[in-house]
């Protein structure tokens, strides 16, 4: 990976992450997306609204914002679990909701009284193949699942996403006695 | 579990909502493919793969690829032994890097900073690199091609910060 990828990728987390615990919830109107009529049908285009309207589908709080870089993102709950949707190489222009972008990130972040030893980490990302967890700076966990969604995807890559994500942050928080 | 549906039902599908013409460059429309058609995505991107069984008794496909062999496990699979003709909502590309020492400190580092793929030690204390793929509903093989290329890099990438001389 060139140190310029990390280096935008390190800065757009601690925006989302910011983001992410904030208290008011801003809700942000999303589009109807007809493409969401036939699950099954690829889609050359996967955008921050697709991926929200998902979410919605599948019983989720979910809104549209911005992040720091200008790129769309999305904000996600579940079962009392806030958390981001990062995502990249988005297109630069349009609403956000209608911006494609490559690929997506899950991202939920833990604060925990005591800190988490790496081992308890190491021992979640070797016996997962979903998601990979890592201890931040702050002391804080994160848990990401990043997804790849270009070249030819379709809603229902996102339902099989979206039940991933619930099986790995389920898991996780079960890990880590996260209540 | 999500069921998948056969390639030519699914092509057919896409043919007859007018929704072919996205996924033609793309290659193949597969949807929740089983272990052997995921086999084949891999062959079309120049790998050449063989069929074997991990410990829980499930396929897992062992690939070379120029020099470099990796493991891809399945998860969430219906049926049950280790056939190709299991369907998988998710695949698991994976490579360990036997008698080479990388801290837990380092491995945590990697993670933060990585985007699709993840690092980890195992028990033996050899170090680890991972990369799941979602497989779960329907997808073109351009987008598998797409990943492999992503793994591809991951792995010179990780050689290259673990310092690992082939």
């Amino acid at each position: 990976m060139e140190e310029m990828t990390r280096y935008a990728m390190n800065e757009t987390r601690r925006r989302i992450a910011a983001a992410a615990m904030a208290a008011a919830a801003v809700l942000a109107a999303t589009p109807v997306l007809a493409a969401a009529e036939d699950r099954t049908a690829i889609v050359s285009r996967v955008t921050a609204g697709m991926v929200s309207e998902t979410m919605k589908d599948h019983g989720y709080t979910a809104y549209v914002d911005k992040d720091g870089e200008g790129d769309p993102m999305v904000i996600g709950t579940v079962d009392g679990t806030r958390f981001g949707v990062i995502f990249f190489d988005c297109e630069k222009t349009g609403a956000m909701p209608d911006r494609a972008c490559t690929d997506v990130e899950f991202t939920a972040l833990y604060t925990l009284k005591k800190k988490l030893p790496l081992k308890t980490l190491n021992a979640w990302n070797a016996g997962n193949a979903f998601g990979k967890a890592y201890l931040r700076d702050d002391g804080d966990v994160a848990l990401e699942m990043p997804i790849n969604l270009a070249d030819g995807v379709s809603i229902s890559y996102l339902d099989s996403t979206l039940e991933w994500w619930d099986a790995v942050r389920q898991g996780f928080e079960k890990h880590i006695g996260w209540k | 579990m999500i069921t998948g549906r056969g390639l030519a039902t699914v092509a057919a599908l896409l043919l007859l909502s007018g929704c072919v013409s996205t996924a033609g460059s793309q290659g193949p429309v597969v949807s929740t493919p089983t272990v052997g058609e995921f086999a084949g995505l891999l062959h079309d991107f120049g790998h050449k793969t063989r069929i074997g069984t991990d410990d829980a008794g499930d396929p897992m496909l062992m690939v070379n690829e120029g020099g470099d062999n990796f493991i891809v496990y399945f998860y969430d699979c219906d049926g049950s032994g280790g056939g190709t003709e299991r369907r998988c909502t998710g695949a698991e590309l994976n490579v360990s890097y036997p008698g080479k020492t990388v801290t837990l400190d380092r491995i945590n580092e990697i993670n933060r900073t990585y985007r699709l793929a993840k690092a980890y030690v195992r028990d033996s204390g050899d170090p680890a690199l991972s990369m799941a793929l979602n497989t779960g509903g329907t997808f073109a093989g351009g987008h598998v091609t797409d990943s492999l290329e992503w793994w591809q890099a991951a792995m010179r990438g990780f050689e290259e910060d673990i310092g690992w001389k082939k």
